[in-house]
C-alpha cells in the first residue's frame, strides 16, 4: 500500500525550508482548525502507552495529540475522555505509527517496548519522543541509535535535568555545574558521588516479589501484547502497570526508573557523552532471577579516572557533591573552594543547547539529549543492571560497547525476544 | 508426577551409593538436608556469601541442582523463590571467566532438569538458565522441544545464543519440520546466526500469509546478505512502494545492503543504493531515501561530496540535512567546495550549510561564516553569530561589535550570546573598551557583558552610566553592579546607598554590597563596617541596611535586627522581619518564636510563623530539637494550612516520636491529609519502624489515602504486606514460674533478661523485649548451651518461627562437635515451607533428628508462640507440642539396629550431656524457658 501525504501539515515541515515566510502570513480562517494555530506552530503527536506517564504528557507546547494507543482498553477510555474528539485510539502501535497525519511518536510504554518502538517509528519516518529509561538493553539502544541516524529523524530522550531544572539534590541547575567542571577550578578527574537527595528516598521502594501466585488477566488488558518481547510469564497485577519497574523482564527497579535522570546530567557536565566507563562495581546481595532488590552502592570508573558512584544505601550524608584534587562541590552551589562563583564568572559560558523540541523537529537539529548521548547515560544504567544481576563487578570496552572476558554479562547485552519480535 | 517420584527415589539411592566415607565424615548432612539449608540462607547477602553459597551449590554437583530442579512446585502451587534465588544464582555464577567446569555441571543439570520437569512455566525458566549458560552441549537437549508451540520460543532463544554450527543445523532442521508459529523464532534465529545453509528455506516464507513470518524472513536474509537474495528483498520492497508497512520490506533491503557493504560486495550494494534514491523521492518515502544516501556515503567515501551538494536542491528539508549530516565528516578536506556553496545557496541552504559547519567544527570557515554575519537575510545572520561563536575566540570581536554597532534588537541579542560562551582572558577588557562608543542597546548588552563575565575590576568602566540618561543602560548598569565590583569598592557602594531614591536601584546596589562583603576578613569587622555605615545615615535609610545585615550574620546583626523589629513601626519593622527571616545565626528560631507570641505583633504574625517553620526546617539542630520546636509551634499555630505546614516539616524528620506526634492529626478532619503524607514518609523511609502502633496508623492512613492513586499509596500497600507481625516495642515483666512448677521443683534458665545460665554462642542469641533471638546476620546463630549438664529431664519453653525457620534443640549434648550426631537433635523447624516438602519423616519438627519422626500438623502458624514440652527419661524421648504429643519414642530399637537415616548417632548412647539451641541460619525466637531435672 502506498499512500499520499496530502496532510499539510507534515507536507508543511517536510518542505518549510523554502516556503515559511510566505506560510507566516497566511491568515488563520485560510487553514482553519480549533485554535486557529497555522500548522506551523502545531506538531501532530501520536502517544503510545497512555498509563500516567502518557496520559501526563498530552499537552507539551506546541504539539497536538491525534493518536492514541494502549493494550489497556481502561487507559484508553480514560485518556480519550481528556482529549478532543478526534483523535484517534489504537490497540496496535503498529497502526498508529503508520497514521500518515502523524509527525511525532511519543513512547510511554514500559521500557522493554521502547526499542522496538523507537527503532520501528525511525523507519516509518517518524520524529521520537521517548520517555526513560532509553532502552531495556544496551543491544536495543544500538539499534535506535542506528536507527534514528540512518533514517534522519529527530529523537528526544524525555529526561532533562541536563538543561532544565535543579539537578537532583543539587540546589542547582547543571548550566553553573558544567561551567565549573569546564573551567578545570576542581581539577582533574572527578568523582561525583549521589545518593539520598538525589531522589532515593522514595525510589527504594521499586523492588519486585519473588513470588507471586498466578492471577487471571482483566478483561481490559491485552496481556501478551503488554507483554510484547519479554518472556512470557504468568500473570500478576504487581508485574504491569505502575509497579512494573520491579520486574528485570521491563525494567531496572529504581536504576531503570530513576537512574537516568541522576546520570544523564553527570554524563554531560563530566563531558562523556560519547563514551563508557571501563568499569561497573557493585556492591549487592544477591539479585532473583525475576524480581529486582535493593542494592547498596554502584561506582562507574572511566579511562581518564572520572567516577560516578551511586549510594544506594545513604550513607553519604553530603550527597550529592563533585570531588576533585582542587577542590569540592556540594549541594546549594557551596564549595571549599573561596569565593568561586565570582571566581567562575570570569569562564566562558558552555555551548548553549537545542532544547526546544518543536523548534529541533522543524529545523531538522539535534535535540540536546538525543538518541546518541541517550544512548550512552542508558548505557550507565545498563550496566549497572547487568552487573547487580550477576552479582559481579565487570569490565567493559567502551569502543565496542561489549564487556571484557565475560560471556555471562555480553548474554545480557541483548539477549533474545520473544517472537514474533525483532528489532 | 509418577516420573518425579521415582526420579527422586533414585536419587536419594543414588547418593547415598556413592558418597563417600570421608564426605559422610565431613559432612554427614544427605544432599535434600543439605539444599534446605542452603535454600534457608538465599539470597546471599554480599559477594563474600554469594561465593560461599555458590560454592556449597558445586560441590554437590550436578544432583544438587538436579534435586532444587525436581523441587520447583507448578506455577500457583507453591513458593519457589529461594531455588529460583539458587539456580538463577548459580547460572549467573557460573558464567564467569575460568568456571567452564561450573557451567557444564549447570548445563548437565538443566537438561536432565527440563526431561524431569511438566510444567510448562517451570520449563521455560530453565530455559532461560541455558540461554546463560548453554553452550555446544545444550544443543541436543533443546532440540526436543522446538515443534513445541508453547515451548518452541525460549527452546529457540536459549539456542540462538550458542552460535555454533551444530546449534544451525538443528534450527535448520526443525524449521524444514514445523508449521505454525514456531517457524517465526527459527527464523530469526538463523537470520541471526547469518547461516548461509538457511537461506532456501527461509526464501519462501517470505511470500507466507503470516506478516510477522514475512517480516522475520525478510530481516533474516537481509542479515544473512548472499548476493543471491537480491531480486527476492527488491520485489518485497517494491511491493510496498518503499513506504512503511507491517513487513519493513524496504527497511530489510537496505539491511541487506548494508551487510553487503560489511561482506565487500560494494558494486551490489551500490545498485540497490542508486536506485533507492532514485525511486523512493516521495516525501513519504524519504526516511529511506535518507537511509540509502547515508550508505551511498559508506560506499563512495570523499567522493559522494559533489552528491551530497547535489542533494541540497531538493526541495524537501530533511533530506538536505541528512545529506549536510553525512557531509560533516568530510568538512575539511573539501572545505572549498562547501565555502563555494554557501555562497551560491538561497537563504535557507545558507543556515543549514552553516550549522553544518559550526557542528563539525571546521574552523578554517570562520572567516567565511564573519563574511555571512554580514548577509542581507536576518536568518543567515543570526546564524552566522551563533556559528562563529562556536568556532572563534576573542579574536573575532571586532567582527561581532561591527554587527552589534549596525544591527537590530535580534543581532545585539545574539551578540550578547555569542559574547557569554566565546573564550578568551583579554575579552572583557575588549568589551569594556567598546562601549563607550556604541548605541544605547549595545551599551547595555556589553554592559550585561562585562557582569556575567564576572569583571570585577571594571567599576570605573560601568559608574559613569549609573547616571545614564537613557534608562535601559542605567538599568544594565545598576544590574551589573555586584559583578563589576570588589570589596574594594565598598566605600562606593555605600555612598550610591545613602543617595538611592528609587526601590530597584537600592535593590541593586544591596545586592552588590551583599556580594563584595565576603572580601572583608572576618565576620565582625564586616558587621561593624555595615554598623558604622548604618549610623552615619539618616533614620529613614537605615531600613537599606538590614538585609545587608542579615547576609552577613552574627550576633550584633541578630540583636541590631531584634532592636529594630521591637523599637520600630509599620513599614520599618516589616523590614527588620523580612531581614530576621533570612538571618542565618544561631537564636534567631528563639527571636521569631518571641515575635509570634507577643500580642502586639499580631499583623506580624504570618510571616513570622513561617519563617520560625523554615529557619527550624533549615536548621542542623538534631532532630529531637527540632520536634520539640515543631511541637511547640504547633500550639500557635492559627490557621489549617499553619498547622499543615507545621504537620509538613515534622514528616521529614526520621523519628519514632515524630511518626506518633503526627499521628495524633489522623483524626483531625482537616489535618489528616497533611498527616497521613507525614506518617507515611516517616514510616516509609524508616522501615525499621514496626510494631501494634505503628501498624494501626498505618492503617488509618491507608484510610485516608482511599481511593487515590499513585506511587505512594503503593509502597504502603507493600510496606503494610512485608512489616514483620508481632507487637513491635513493648515492655515486658521478667518471666516467673507458676506455683506448680515451682512445686515440682522446675527451675528458670532464662527469664527475658539474663543469659548467665548459658555457654556458647552466647552472642549469637541477642534478648530482645524478652525473647531470645537468634537471626541469621554476622557473628549471630551457632550453638548456644546449658551451661549444666542433664540426663533425665522435663524441658520446657515457647518457641516463635520464621518462614522457612530451622533450628533445633540439643540434648544430652557435649559442647564440641555435631551435636545432632554426637548428642541428639529435637529438630525445630517451619514444616509448612515448600524447601521442606521433599525432606524424610524423621527430619521434621519434633522428631528426633534421623532417629524418631515425629507427627506433623500441630505448629501453630508461622509468626505465633508455640509452647512445647520435651520430656527425656531412659532410652524414652516424649515432646508435646501445644498440648499434643507429637512423639513418644524409645532409642532400643536404634540403639540396637540403627537409626532411621542408616547414618552414625554415637550420640544416642550417651547418657547425660547440654541441653542448647542449634543455630541453622534462621531467624527463630525463643522465651520462657525452664527445667527440671528428673535424675534429682
Amino acid at each position: 500500500m502506498k499512500f499520499k501525504i496530502n496532510d499539510s501539515r507534515r507536507e508543511f515541515i517536510k518542505k518549510s525550508a523554502l516556503s515559511a515566510a510566505a506560510f507566516s502570513i497566511v491568515p488563520r480562517f485560510v487553514l482553519g482548525g480549533k485554535g486557529f494555530l497555522a500548522p506551523s506552530d502545531h506538531l501532530t503527536k501520536a502517544v503510545i502507552g497512555v498509563g500516567p506517564m502518557g496520559r501526563g504528557h498530552f499537552g507539551y507546547e506546541g504539539t497536538k495529540v491525534v493518536a492514541i494507543c494502549d493494550v489497556d482498553r481502561n487507559h484508553l477510555q480514560l485518556a480519550a475522555g481528556m482529549l478532543e474528539k478526534g483523535v484517534k485510539t489504537l490497540e496496535d502501535y503498529r497502526e498508529l505509527i503508520t497514521l500518515p497525519e502523524v509527525d511525532i511518536v511519543h513512547i510511554a510504554t514500559p521500557p522493554h517496548w521502547h526499542g522496538i518502538m523507537a527503532a520501528e517509528a525511525a523507519k516509518a519516518g517518524k520524529d521520537i519522543w521517548c520517555e526513560k529509561p532509553m532502552t531495556r538493553t544496551i543491544g536495543e539502544g544500538k539499534r535506535v541509535v542506528e536507527a534514528v541516524k540512518q533514517h534522519g529523524r529527530i529523537f528526544r530522550l524525555n529526561t532533562w535535568f541536563r538543561f532544565k531544572d535543579n539537578f537532583y539534590g543539587f540546589g542547582s541547575t547543571v548550566k553553573p555545574i558544567k561551567k565549573l567542571v569546564d573551567s578545570g577550578l576542581l581539577g582533574w578527574p572527578l568523582k561525583i558521588t549521589i545518593g539520598k537527595h538525589t531522589g532515593f528516598d522514595w525510589a527504594h521502594n521499586w523492588v519486585g516479589k519473588d513470588h507471586l501466585d498466578p492471577v487471571p488477566v482483566p478483561s481490559e488488558l491485552d496481556y501478551d501484547s503488554w507483554l510484547g518481547p519479554a518472556p512470557y510469564k504468568p500473570y500478576h497485577p504487581h508485574r504491569v502497570h505502575i509497579t512494573f519497574r520491579g520486574y528485570w523482564d521491563y525494567d531496572g527497579g529504581k536504576l531503570g526508573d530513576m537512574g537516568q535522570h541522576w546520570l544523564d546530567p553527570v554524563q554531560y557536565f563530566l563531558g562523556k557523552d560519547d563514551t563508557s566507563p571501563l568499569s561497573v562495581e557493585v556492591d549487592t546481595p544477591l539479585q532473583h532471577t525475576d524480581a529486582v532488590g535493593p542494592w547498596r552502592r554502584i561506582e562507574y570508573t572511566y579511562a581518564d579516572g572520572c567516577k560516578i558512584v551511586l549510594d544506594g544505601e545513604s550513607k553519604e550524608v553530603d550527597a550529592p557533591y563533585i570531588e576533585g584534587p582542587k577542590g569540592k562541590l556540594y549541594k546549594g552551589f557551596k564549595s571549599d573552594i573561596p569565593d568561586l562563583e565570582r571566581k567562575l564568572a570570569a569562564f566562558p559560558d558552555p555551548s548553549p543547547q537545542v532544547t526546544n523540541f518543536s523548534e529541533a523537529v522543524k529545523e531538522r537539529k539535534k535535540f540536546a539529549l538525543n538518541e546518541e548521548n541517550g544512548y550512552r547515560s542508558c548505557t550507565l544504567v545498563n550496566m549497572g543492571v547487568i552487573a547487580l544481576r550477576l552479582g559481579r563487578s565487570l569490565n567493559f570496552d567502551p569502543i565496542n560497547q561489549e564487556f571484557i572476558d565475560d560471556e555471562g554479562a555480553n548474554r545480557l547485552l541483548n539477549p533474545p525476544m520473544r517472537s514474533p519480535w525483532i528489532i | 508426577m509418577m516420573k518425579k517420584i521415582i526420579f527422586l527415589t533414585l536419587l536419594s539411592l543414588f547418593t547415598w551409593g556413592t558418597m563417600t566415607k570421608a564426605q559422610q565424615q565431613n559432612d554427614p548432612r544427605t544432599l535434600n538436608t543439605r539444599v534446605a539449608d542452603l535454600l534457608l540462607k538465599l539470597p546471599a547477602k554480599d559477594s563474600l556469601q554469594l561465593k560461599t553459597y555458590m560454592e556449597e551449590i558445586r560441590s554437590m554437583g550436578e544432583n544438587g541442582l538436579v534435586a532444587m530442579i525436581s523441587m520447583l512446585s507448578p506455577i500457583g502451587e507453591g513458593d519457589n523463590s529461594s531455588l529460583e534465588y539458587a539456580i538463577g544464582g548459580f547460572s549467573f555464577y557460573a558464567t564467569q571467566n575460568g568456571r567452564e567446569d561450573w557451567r557444564e555441571i549447570g548445563v548437565k543439570a538443566y537438561c536432565q532438569g527440563l526431561v524431569n520437569l511438566n510444567d510448562r512455566n517451570n520449563q521455560a525458566f530453565i530455559m532461560a538458565q541455558l540461554e546463560k549458560v548453554g553452550k555446544e552441549d545444550a544443543v541436543l537437549c533443546l532440540q526436543d522441544f522446538l515443534n513445541d508451540e508453547a515451548l518452541c520460543d525460549p527452546a529457540v532463544r536459549a539456542l540462538s545464543n550458542i552460535q555454533s554450527p551444530q546449534a544451525n543445523e538443528a534450527l535448520l532442521e526443525a524449521l524444514n519440520e514445523v508449521q505454525g508459529n514456531c517457524r517465526i523464532p527459527l527464523v530469526k534465529a538463523l537470520g541471526k546466526s547469518q547461516y548461509q545453509g538457511a537461506i532456501a528455506a527461509i526464501t519462501p516464507l517470505v511470500e507466507d500469509q503470516d506478516r510477522m513470518l514475512q517480516k522475520a524472513a525478510l530481516f533474516a536474509l537481509a542479515q544473512i546478505a548472499d548476493p543471491a537474495s537480491g531480486a527476492v528483498l527488491k520485489k518485497a520492497a517494491e511491493k510496498t512502494g518503499f513506504t512503511y508497512e507491517g513487513t519493513e520490506a524496504t527497511a530489510a533491503y537496505l539491511t541487506y545492503a548494508g551487510n553487503l557493504i560489511k561482506d565487500g560486495n560494494q558494486k551490489q550494494a551500490a545498485r540497490i543504493t542508486k536506485y533507492l534514491i532514485k525511486n523512493a523521492d516521495q516525501d513519504d518515502q524519504i526516511q529511506y531515501r535518507s537511509a540509502a544516501l547515508n550508505l551511498w556515503v559508506t560506499i563512495q567515501g570523499e567522493a559522494s561530496v559533489r552528491d551530497l551538494m547535489a542533494a541540497l536542491k531538493s526541495d524537501n528539508k530533511e533530506y538536505r540535512v541528512m545529506a549536510l549530516n553525512l557531509a560533516s565528516g568530510y568538512v575539511d578536506s573539501m572545505l572549498p567546495k562547501w565555502l563555494k556553496k554557501l555562497k551560491s545557496s538561497n537563504a535557507e541552504v545558507q543556515v543549514e550549510i552553516i550549522h553544518m559547519l559550526a557542528n563539525s567544527r571546521a574552523k578554517e570557515a570562520l572567516p567565511h561564516i564573519l563574511k555571512a554575519i554580514e548577509s542581507h537575510d536576518r536568518r543567515v545572520r543570526l546564524a552566522a553569530i551563533s556559528a562563529a561563536a562556536d568556532l572563534g575566540d576573542e579574536q573575532i570581536f571586532d567582527n561581532l561589535l561591527f554587527e552589534m554597532e549596525k544591527g537590530g534588537k535580534d543581532e545585539v541579542e545574539a551578540v550578547k550570546h555569542a559574547l557569554f560562551i566565546l573564550p578568551g582572558n583579554s575579552l572583557v577588557d575588549k568589551v569594556a573598551e567598546a562601549v563607550p562608543s556604541m548605541p544605547a542597546d549595545a551599551q547595555a548588552a556589553l554592559i550585561a557583558v562585562l557582569a556575567h563575565r564576572g569583571a570585577h575590576h571594571h567599576w570605573k568602566t560601568v559608574s559613569p552610566y549609573l547616571e545614564s540618561s537613557d534608562p535601559i543602560v542605567r538599568m544594565a548598569a545598576f544590574e551589573a553592579l555586584k559583578n563589576v565590583t570588589s570589596h574594594e569598592n565598598l566605600p562606593e557602594l555605600f555612598t550610591l546607598l545613602k543617595n538611592s531614591t528609587k526601590n530597584e536601584e537600592t535593590i541593586n546596589i544591596q545586592e552588590a554590597i551583599i556580594a563584595v562583603l565576603p572580601g572583608i576578613e572576618g565576620q565582625s569587622e564586616a558587621v561593624d563596617l555595615v554598623l558604622n555605615q548604618m549610623e552615619s545615615v539618616p533614620s529613614n535609610k537605615k531600613v537599606h541596611f538590614y538585609k545587608i545585615l542579615a547576609s552577613v550574620g552574627g550576633r550584633k546583626s541578630l540583636e541590631s535586627l531584634s532592636t529594630a523589629f521591637w523599637n520600630g513601626e509599620g513599614q520599618t519593622q516589616k523590614v527588620a522581619l523580612d531581614a530576621l527571616s533570612s538571618l542565618s545565626e544561631h537564636g534567631v528560631a528563639d527571636e521569631l518564636y518571641r515575635i509570634f507570641q507577643e500580642k502586639d505583633n499580631e499583623g506580624h504574625f504570618d510571616q513570622a510563623f513561617n519563617s520560625y517553620i523554615r529557619v527550624i526546617s533549615q536548621s542542623t539542630y538534631p532532630e529531637a530539637q527540632k520536634l520539640l520546636l515543631l511541637r511547640k509551634s504547633m500550639k500557635s499555630a492559627k490557621t489549617t494550612s499553619q498547622k499543615g505546614q507545621v504537620l509538613g516539616e515534622i514528616g521529614k524528620i526520621n523519628t519514632y516520636p515524630a511518626l506518633v506526634f503526627a499521628g495524633k492529626f489522623l483524626g483531625d478532619s482537616q489535618l489528616q491529609k497533611e498527616a497521613a503524607n507525614s506518617v507515611s514518609n516517616i514510616a516509609l523511609s524508616n522501615k525499621e519502624f514496626h510494631g501494634a502502633i505503628v501498624r494501626e496508623l498505618l492503617e488509618q492512613v491507608q484510610a485516608i489515602q482511599g481511593a487515590s492513586a499513585g506511587y505512594q499509596k503503593e509502597f504502603m500497600r507493600q510496606h503494610l504486606d512485608e512489616m514483620p507481625s508481632g507487637e513491635g516495642f513493648v515492655s515486658f515483666e521478667p518471666f516467673e514460674l507458676s506455683a506448680e512448677e515451682k512445686e515440682e521443683g522446675f527451675k528458670v534458665l532464662f527469664n527475658g533478661s539474663q543469659m548467665d545460665h548459658w555457654t556458647g554462642n552466647t552472642k549469637g542469641y541477642i534478648i530482645e523485649n524478652g525473647n531470645l533471638v537468634v537471626r541469621p546476620e554476622e557473628g549471630s546463630g551457632g550453638n548456644l548451651f546449658t551451661k549444666e549438664e542433664f540426663g533425665d529431664f522435663d524441658f520446657r519453653f515457647e518457641f516463635r518461627l520464621t518462614p522457612g525457620a530451622n533450628n533445633g534443640l540439643g540434648i544430652r549434648a557435649p559442647l564440641e562437635g555435631g551435636a545432632s550426631y554426637e548428642g541428639m537433635e529435637v529438630q525445630i523447624l517451619d514444616n509448612t515451607a515448600s524447601i521442606y516438602k521433599d525432606l524424610e519423616p524423621y527430619q521434621y519438627h519434633g522428631s528426633a533428628y534421623g532417629i524418631l519422626p515425629a507427627e506433623r500438623g500441630h505448629l501453630k502458624p508461622v509468626g505465633e508462640w508455640n509452647y512445647q514440652e520435651v520430656i527425656v527419661k531412659g532410652p524414652k524421648i516424649k515432646v508435646v507440642l501445644n498440648g499434643k504429643v507429637i512423639l513418644d519414642g524409645d532409642l532400643t530399637d536404634a540403639r540396637e539396629n540403627g537409626t532411621m537415616d542408616g547414618l552414625e548417632h554415637p550420640g544416642i548412647y550417651r547418657e547425660k550431656g547440654h541441653i542448647g539451641f542449634l543455630g541453622h541460619g534462621s531467624e527463630v525466637w525463643f522465651r520462657n524457658i525452664r527445667v527440671k531435672d528428673l535424675n534429682r
